[in-house]
């Protein structure tokens, strides 16, 4: 009454590392009524406890079949393979499944030396487990190069070579027929897992991914008993196949960089980054050579580029970037939770990944110059192996302005500082007045009004001196006179400020300063009697240079020049 | 010429000054900080040394728990099995500090690990004593001696010693605490005002939160008092600062829990006190002078002193054998006499810290400013009023702790770049000005700029010279001469200063780097290796034995109990853990047993020539141990016969039975450096070992690192009592036997049950 019939099954286990990984090679007949497009797959309970990984795919072809987990029949686990096209009557399919099984090598003895080697015990059935009638099957369980196999139950006709065991072929096995057995052989290869990998993702739209993981290491193989020698580690034949984790290479992206290896105590300094043509490769030694039962910790952290990894269609955006990635070969972990971090205001976030996963509830968490804080996207795996290291997606929303929000924030901020500090330096904001302190300030302002004065009398003078030596030329009388005319008149306004300021500077700074600014007027006087002298030896002169006395003219007013900004200096 | 005015150039001049100081001030803070990265540009943001460690893992503790968990922190981790009162036994104003920037980060969204605040302070830290420098010298000089002196703290090898990034120590916060006191002070002395001295008060209690050194300002404050008082330089202005600044600063710093009631209960605190009272009594008999009549005057306060004095001296005695007053601590009393450590506390004479200053560290550390110095200090005493009294004394003062302690040149180095900078400046300021000189007096005459011909110039400055009669005729080729030789001995203090920095204190010491043949550099992790592995791979609440050098350093690595620390207040703790190491094994095991010992952990550097391990150290160890056990430890038994000390062939065989030699060298002599050499040459000493075949019978190696530096033991737990067969075990019991009854195996019966019939 059975649907199907195996007509052949090979499995291969693959116990050379800590992950179990059976390959198993089914030839199903249709033996049913009609034509059928699912199979049922079955597994033993021990195997899918642990099992973490199982996928299906037609033999020489390469696409994944769905497969779905039913439930259990007579202490078997059933999965069931959607074969997409059905398979008619009587006709022959192939198909492939690939297991990952984890944590199912059991350490015999527990404890050892450390110039001990470990050995390890894989239960398993000789029979592959199967809902149906298999007509002939084989088992290979694949042990460790070059070491030692203890022992093997023996199930007939059964071989034990260097490397593998083999069990089978058997003929004509009933459906739910099992048949335990023991392998019990040496695995030097160190059985560390890791027992938690956070990741963080933070995506910014500026052009930047950064990816930090945090990831505990624990040796789970035969324990280290007794003392830990180093000179025995330096001096132990064995090297690299001692049962402890020396160093292991991780794989990250091509583009990583920045890269950073450190634990809560700092850097760890053994570690090598080489790049290759398609990855950047990470040679990470822990502080210690990890024994059996020893523990490490660590973060590795690098930056991407988003271009790679980040898409966009107006303001909708896809993240496609790993949920997990490689740590070294043959890694377990017990648990992974990836943590995705969006920029501030994003909108109707999607996450589509490969396997399922557990969305955990979102967070919020506030960065550099964030107001509402970054949404933060949790998903938790538990029992992942490298296969596991699968592209997911996130999309959402995003508008182009939010980016802006920030640096404006920051800009409006020192714009608001620098104000209120010119603001502050300009007004005085004392509430009592200082009357000498006022008085300096005043005369501060009647100097400079001094100042201007004696500048805009200077300038009189030049215009004055520019006015002659424009008549020199043309000889227009008319023009000449106009000039002296001005410069009178200017001279005159001048000087009754200049005296109007001296008589304030006397009644707040005092006699002296008085005394010494009313020297700019005395100096001007005897400039100004020089005028006269100097416009009548223009007129005379016919030469275009200055002759002597126009010379003399010149030098005194810029003497004069001097000596009131040296007065003005002394005050 | 002529668009300029002179009130627009003296208005824009006050203007350009401002800039430029806010420049170089700036500058001075921005190259400060700059040159004290060098350990994190060549090695990583770690936090350094040892007591770093603890205040990290303080300030760690603090972030985590807040403020007030912090104060009422017992810290059962360190001094096992005593533990230690945290808040009440540390100057907590580096965590607080360093714990508020976090909060003030954190508050903004800008989430930075408390480690890199740490890290980060002390570098942060010099430019505000930068500033503090350039305010102190401009109330005691000048602006621009204030420049020169804030630029010379900035890169003064004697504080970037120090304040490196990563040397996350309270010196790094203090030094600038103490700055800005000086200056508060020295401001408050001038103006007279109440707000200064309060606010000076406040900086005091800043002080007093953040380092032991507080002590230093609570003598010199009133040092400086009271060397006013006698110079006759007493006025209401000292007599209202100091008095404000005392009842203040004295009550504020008793609310600092470690702190505590020492200011009026210990010597250290007293002379303040004293001062204080003395300058109420001569503020009385000035107020008094002008009331009385001389006759009057002088019976009362010849007589009334004498006997105020007799009584003040009788009180203080009484107090301190009362036991009221402390006396005057060790400490105290090795900064007097400089071998009163070694004969009576060997624990403070064995750091190395804590040695007399030799000469070279004087250059080293301070270079030509070192030089420079008495010049400003004898500018200050030629042209004294009551601030460079302040500087005068501080100066003095400081050159002498400096010299007594190696780590008393950090409280040297301020005063000498304060001094220098006034040398500088004042030297300086004569030689640079003729220029603006010979400007002035070339306009008075009347010459343009372009006729200011070179002999004309010299004649004018001449004639002024002539008439200043200050400076006796130096020609202006002299001048210009010293001005460049002393821009040299900048520069070459610049390059110094750098040099020194680079190469002597930019050292984590945490992690240590040497170089191969061909300049490859080879960084050695050990000690974190070993840390990490202690705080992943044993108990949580197991306990490590080492030296107390390590013992911070284990605490905020390893995060594990340890049993002491650098916090060295137990003698008789330390020297508990120096009998184990310096005693044979059984005699170390049953020390270790009552300890509760789980590892023990030694610092070996024989395998790469590290000479700051145990060995070296075992010695102190020794002493210590001989301190409190004199009848169980000899230091003479760890000599050779001709008087060494020695671990190699001619060893004594109490050294070479000893817990910390067979530590230290157990399984060493099967390593080999070369092929022609003899297996187990110690490279840092230089020879081979005394014994090689080691046997360990209580302890078992468990963790040497990779370089052999750090090496951790376990203590064995007791073996269990041989086995004995079942059959031996069960006693057959002879004659007469147990009551036989129905209920042989001893069934409870069922509980009578009441019934009413």
């Amino acid at each position: 009454e059975d649907a199907w019939k195996a007509a052949n099954v090979d499995r291969t286990i693959d116990a050379t590392s800590q992950i179990v990984k059976v390959s198993t090679l089914y030839s199903f007949e249709n033996v049913g009524n009609g034509p059928q497009s699912k199979v049922l797959i079955a597994l033993s309970k021990e195997e899918s406890a642990t099992l973490s990984f199982i996928s299906a795919g037609i033999d020489g072809s390469k696409g994944k079949l769905k497969i779905s987990e039913k439930p259990a029949e007579k202490d078997l686990a059933v999965y069931e393979v959607d074969l997409r096209t059905p398979v008619a009557k009587g006709a022959k399919v192939t198909i492939r499944i690939n297991l990952r099984i984890t944590q199912v090598l059991e350490p015999l003895p527990s404890k050892i030396q450390q110039s001990d080697s470990q050995f390890v015990v894989l239960h398993t059935s000789a029979y592959v487990p199967s809902l149906y009638e298999t007509v002939t099957q084989k088992t290979t369980i694949r042990t460790t190069q070059g070491g030692k196999l203890l022992s093997a139950t023996t199930v007939s006709p059964s071989k034990q070579e260097t490397e593998r065991v083999i069990y089978g072929p058997y003929v004509n096995i009933p459906a739910f027929e099992t048949k335990p057995v023991k392998v019990h052989y040496e695995n030097n290869s160190p059985f560390v897992i890791a027992t938690i990998v956070e990741r963080f993702i933070e995506v910014s739209h500026w052009g930047n991914i950064a990816v930090e993981e945090y990831i505990e290491l624990v040796h789970k193989g035969a324990e280290l008993d007794g003392p830990f020698s180093r000179i025995d580690y330096q001096m132990d034949r064995r090297g690299r196949r001692q049962p402890a984790l020396q160093q292991f290479t991780t794989v990250l992206p091509a583009q990583a960089k920045d890269i950073y290896y450190r634990d809560e105590i700092g850097n760890i300094s053994t570690s090598a980054v080489r790049i290759r043509a398609d990855s950047v490769d990470v040679e990470i030694r822990p502080r210690f050579p990890l024994f059996g039962g020893w523990k490490t910790s660590y973060v590795i952290g690098y930056n991407l580029p988003s271009e790679e990894y980040l898409y966009s269609k107006g303001n909708q955006y896809a993240l496609k970037t790993k949920l997990f990635d490689h740590v070294f070969n043959d890694i377990v972990v017990e648990k992974l939770r990836t943590k995705v971090l969006l920029p501030e205001h994003v909108k109707r976030v999607k996450v589509a990944t490969p396997y399922a996963v557990d969305r955990r509830p979102e967070e919020l968490k506030p960065t550099y110059l964030d107001t509402t804080g970054r949404l933060v996207l949790v998903l938790e795996k538990e029992n992942i192996v490298p296969d596991h290291s699968q592209f997911f997606t996130v999309t959402y929303e995003f508008e182009f302005v939010d980016m802006l929000r920030e640096p404006l924030l920051a800009s409006a901020f020192f714009f608001s500082l620098f104000f209120v500090i010119i603001v502050y330096s300009r007004f005085d904001f004392t509430i009592s007045s200082d009357p000498a302190k006022d008085a300096e300030e005043r005369s501060q302002i009647i100097l400079g009004n001094l100042a201007k004065s004696v500048d805009s009398k200077q300038s009189a003078y030049e215009d004055l001196i520019e006015a002659s030596q424009q008549y020199k030329s043309t000889k227009n009388d008319a023009d000449l006179q106009e000039a002296k005319k001005t410069f009178i008149a200017a001279r005159n306004q001048e000087n009754s400020t200049l005296t109007d300021k001296i008589a304030t500077l006397k009644t707040d700074s005092g006699a002296s300063a008085a005394e010494k600014a009313s020297e700019l007027l005395k100096y001007d006087k005897t400039v100004f009697d020089a005028v006269d002298n100097y416009l009548k030896a223009v007129e005379k002169s016919t030469t275009k240079t200055a002759g002597t006395e126009e010379q003399q003219f010149l030098n005194k007013v810029k003497d004069a020049r001097n000596r009131a900004d040296s007065v003005l200096a002394s005050i | 010429m002529t668009s300029t005015t002179a009130a627009r150039t003296a208005s824009s001049r006050v203007g350009a000054t401002t800039l430029l100081t806010i420049v170089v001030l700036a500058l001075a803070w921005f190259v400060g900080f700059a040159s004290r990265l060098f350990a994190i540009v060549r090695f990583e943001s770690i936090i350094h040394e040892f007591d770093p460690w603890f205040n990290y893992r303080a300030t760690h503790h603090m972030v985590q728990h807040g403020f007030y968990k912090f104060l009422n922190w017992f810290d059962e981790r360190a001094w096992y099995p005593l533990g230690r009162i945290v808040g009440g036994t540390v100057y907590p104003g580096l965590m607080v500090t360093s714990g508020l920037i976090h909060w003030i980060l954190d508050s903004l969204n800008f989430h930075v690990h408390i480690r890199e605040v740490c890290v980060f302070l002390a570098p942060t830290f010099s430019g505000l004593t930068a500033i503090a420098t350039y305010l102190l010298t401009k109330e005691l000089w000048s602006p621009g001696a204030g420049l020169f002196a804030a630029c010379f703290i900035a890169i003064s090898p004697g504080y970037t010693s120090r304040s490196v990034a990563g040397s996350y120590d309270n010196e790094g916060i203090a030094i600038f605490a103490l700055q800005f006191t000086y200056y508060l002070w020295v401001k408050s002395l001038k103006t007279g005002s109440i707000m200064w001295a309060s606010l000076c008060a406040l900086s005091y209690f800043y002080m007093v939160s953040a380092w032991g050194g507080y002590v230093f300002i609570i003598n010199l404050i009133p040092l400086h008092a009271l060397a006013l008082i006698i110079m006759g330089r007493y006025s209401s202005r000292l007599f209202v600062s100091y008095t404000s600044f005392y009842c203040l600063a004295t009550i504020l710093s008793m609310q600092v829990p470690f702190v505590g009631f020492q200011p009026v209960r210990t010597s250290e605190h007293m002379p303040a006190f004293g001062v204080f009272g003395l300058l109420q009594i001569v503020a009385l008999m000035h107020y008094a002078r002008n009331r009385i009549t001389r006759q009057q005057f002088m019976t009362l306060f010849v007589g009334g002193l004498t006997i105020l004095g007799a009584l003040s001296v009788v009180v203080y005695f009484a107090l301190v054998w009362g036991g009221y007053v402390a006396p005057f601590s060790g400490r105290f009393y090795s900064l007097w006499d400089t071998g009163y450590a070694k004969i009576h506390i060997p624990i403070i004479a064995s750091v190395s810290e804590h040695q007399p200053t030799t000469w070279v560290s004087f250059f080293f550390d301070l270079h030509i400013t070192a030089a420079v110095f008495p010049v400003g200090l004898w500018y200050c005493i030629k042209k004294v009023n009551d601030e460079r009294v302040f500087i005068i004394l501080y100066a003095v003062s400081a050159v002498y702790f400096a010299g007594v302690m190696v780590r008393l040149m950090l409280t040297l180095t301020p005063a000498v770049c304060v001094l220098a900078g006034i040398g500088f400046s004042y030297t300086f300021e004569k030689y640079l000005k003729d220029e603006e000189t010979k400007e002035r007096s070339s306009s008075q005459s009347g010459t343009t700029k372009d006729e200011k011909l070179y002999d004309k110039a010299a004649k004018n400055v001449k004639s002024r010279n002539a008439n200043d009669g200050d400076e006796s005729g130096v020609s202006s080729n002299v001048r210009t001469i010293i001005s460049i030789i002393l821009v040299i001995f900048l520069l070459m203090f610049v390059v110094h200063a750098t040099y020194v920095t680079s190469n002597a204190y930019s050292h984590p010491s945490v992690v240590l780097q040497s170089s191969t043949n061909n300049g490859d550099r080879i960084i050695m992790d050990d000690f974190r290796e070993a840390y990490h592995w202690l705080r992943e791979n044993t108990a949580d609440d197991a306990r490590v034995m080492s030296w107390w050098d390590y013992g911070y350093q284990i605490a905020g690595m390893a995060n594990r109990t340890t049993l002491v620390d650098n916090n060295t207040w137990n003698n008789s703790h330390i020297a508990l853990v120096g009998k184990a190491m310096s005693s044979n094994e059984s005699a170390a095991y049953e020390i270790m047993t009552e300890l509760d010992v789980d590892y023990i952990l030694v610092i070996f550097g024989g395998v790469i020539g590290y000479s700051g391990d145990d060995i070296n150290k075992f010695l102190w160890m020794v002493r210590i141990a001989q301190g409190e056990h004199p009848k169980d430890i000899r230091e003479e038994n760890y000599f050779t016969s001709t008087g060494e000390y020695s671990t190699g062939a001619g060893a004594s065989e109490t050294m070479l039975n000893c817990l910390m030699y067979k530590m230290s060298y157990y399984r060493f002599g099967e390593t080999r450096v070369g092929y022609n050499q003899a297996g187990g040459f110690d490279r840092t000493r230089g020879y081979v070992i005394g014994k090689k075949d080691i046997t360990l019978e209580y302890i078992e190696e468990a963790y040497t690192t990779e370089n052999w530096l750090v090496r951790i033991y376990k203590r064995k737990k007791l073996p269990n009592r041989p086995t004995v067969k079942s059959e031996e075990a069960t006693i057959p019991i002879k004659g007469k036997k147990a009551t036989q009854g129905k209920n042989k195996k001893g069934v409870i019966r069922p509980a009578p049950t009441a019934s009413k019939a």
